[in-house]
């Protein structure tokens, strides 16, 4: 009650409370963009990578991890996870990598990496296939794959 | 005869073993066929009715939606992780003809890593944007620059290449190697149609890439002969034709060179895209040809304004020098689809008898414009 009658009679409490409440949403939209974690197989020879590697791997450019023969899989290109991904790893927006891999398709270089719906679909096939690498949500990981680097967007 | 015959045999059996002895249900399972494809949509219209303007556009001053309009498919088959079966085929219409093409039909095998080998029909990969020039979601024009994708008359060939990428601290380079040849049929006024023979083709382009640059330079050389179609011989003896039909019967494995060089450049919403190139036939009735052109592109949001500057200079033969301007926004409509709109303007040379990148539509018309204004919008679409 008090506090309504202050924020009535004082503009700079208005203004005060617009800032405090921009700056929960602002601290609540941050806490969205968690980790990401790239994933292989518990049996997988591969250990760590860099962030280089996972870009280059991604976008076709190589095969393997420290000479360790690797497939990527990548999620729904209209997943929160993968526009994230792509924009912070890959470095591309969503046109950016249209236009890449309509370059890479069409000209008989490479296609694309397989994508699947959504984290509990790349966790069962990474856990499946030793040379499988995905990416998921870092809160969504347990103990059927391994963590290979983790990025925080 | 027959020691030939057996080694070509046991070269092909040789060749097929790894294929064979993958099972029924590995080969050429249709789940594993994948289906993609392009196509634009574009309409031009120029400010001139004398002559028509760029070779493959045929613009002039009525607006046309039908001759830069096409669709292409391609199918990847893979047989394994190592071999793969790529087709792509254009469907278009132009010359009052639906026609399909064959773009690409290669058996492509990885031998590892670092290492492809392609063999088949190819578009010729020469230039930065060779292999998706037919793909224009790919690139951030309408029509890639004519002063230098227009110079090369070939754009297919039949041959093999070579994919070799080498890992240089954080950067790539890829040499490509490549050979075959190639024949290519064109109109030749009312004499019908002229044969001309590429044969002995062989080039190297080379591409050094980072995460935001690429820069490529490549080389072409080979053999061009014309075949007179008979007819031509007895209308330029009757002087129905003019003299300039004489280059057919005096083009006899005569070398042609073909040399690029480009440059793209990524800094963060700002793209530079630029190449040049040389061509020169070896004869005096012929024109040597120097393009070149740069294309500055900002990226805000969806849009994506740009200007190009190109020339294009002729050294004899055909005068075709020419300065262009095009002022370009490329909009983007979906993932996969976009929408770009183009204005450009062409100033020729004052030289005489400068024909820039016009083609007279009407034969008895012999006078080329100063200048060209043209206006062109496209809709093109990746699948």
């Amino acid at each position: 009650m008090v506090l309504r009658r202050i924020i009535k009679e004082n503009w700079a409490g208005k203004s005060v409370l617009a800032i405090a409440v921009s700056g929960l949403l602002l601290c609540s939209v941050n806490a969205k963009a968690e980790k990401i974690a790239l994933i292989v197989s518990k049996t997988s020879p591969v250990a760590t990578t860099d962030a280089k590697t996972i870009k280059d791997l991604f976008l076709g450019k190589v095969g393997a991890i420290k000479g360790e023969k690797v497939k990527p899989i990548a999620q729904d290109q209209t997943r929160p996870i993968t526009l994230l991904f792509n924009s912070t790893v890959l470095e591309k927006t969503e046109d950016q990598m249209r236009a890449y891999w309509s370059r890479m398709v069409f000209s008989g270089q490479q296609s694309p990496p397989p994508s699947l719906a959504d984290d509990q679909a790349v966790k069962l096939h990474v856990a499946a296939d030793p040379s499988a690498i995905g990416y998921v949500q870092s809160s969504t990981v347990d103990d059927s794959v391994k963590v290979i680097f983790e990025l925080a967007p | 005869m027959m020691k030939k015959t057996f080694c070509c045999g046991l070269v092909a059996v040789s060749l097929t073993l790894p294929v064979c002895q993958l099972s029924q249900a590995e080969v050429m399972s249709p789940s594993n066929i994948k289906i993609s494809g392009f196509g634009s949509v574009v309409g031009n219209v120029t400010n001139n009715s004398d002559a028509d303007y760029l070779r493959t556009a045929k613009a002039n001053n009525e607006p046309d939606f039908v001759r830069e309009t096409f669709i292409g498919i391609q199918f990847n088959v893979p047989y394994s992780d190592e071999f793969e079966f790529i087709t792509q085929f254009t469907g278009d219409y132009k010359d009052d003809t639906y026609s399909i093409n064959a773009e690409w039909i290669v058996g492509k095998w990885r031998v590892n890593d670092k290492l492809t080998v392609r063999g088949g029909r190819f578009i010729l990969p020469l230039l930065a944007q060779s292999d998706t020039v037919n793909v224009n979601y790919a690139h951030p024009w309408i029509r890639n620059p004519a002063e230098v994708y227009e110079m090369l008359p070939i754009s297919n060939f039949n041959g093999v290449d070579l994919i070799a990428t080498l890992p240089v601290g954080d950067a790539f380079v890829i040499l490509q190697p490549f050979y075959g040849a190639t024949e290519l049929q064109s109109p030749y006024g009312f004499a019908g149609v002229v044969t001309t023979d590429i044969d002995s083709l062989k080039g190297l382009k080379i591409r050094y890439e980072t995460d935001n640059h690429s820069f490529n330079i490549g080389a072409m050389k080979t053999a061009v002969s014309m075949r007179d179609p008979g007819v031509v011989t007895g209308l330029v003896g009757m002087n129905v034709l003019p003299s300039a039909v004489l280059i057919s019967r005096a083009l006899t494995n005569e070398p042609l060179d073909f040399y690029s060089a480009g440059w793209i450049g990524h800094f963060g919403n700002f793209e530079v895209y630029s190449e040049v190139s040389r061509r020169d036939l070896d004869n005096p009735a012929v024109s040597a040809i120097d393009g070149a052109y740069v294309t500055g592109l900002y990226n805000i949001g969806k849009f994506a304004p740009s200007l190009t500057l190109a020339k294009i200079k002729t050294e004899r033969g055909k005068n075709q020098t020419q300065d262009t301007a095009t002022l370009s926004l490329r909009q983007s409509l979906l993932p996969g689809a976009s929408l770009k709109y183009e204005l450009q303007y062409g100033k020729l040379d004052d030289s005489p008898n400068n024909r820039g990148l016009f083609a007279l539509s009407n034969p008895a018309t012999a006078k080329f414009p100063d200048d060209v204004l043209m206006f062109s919008v496209g809709l093109d679409v990746s699948f």
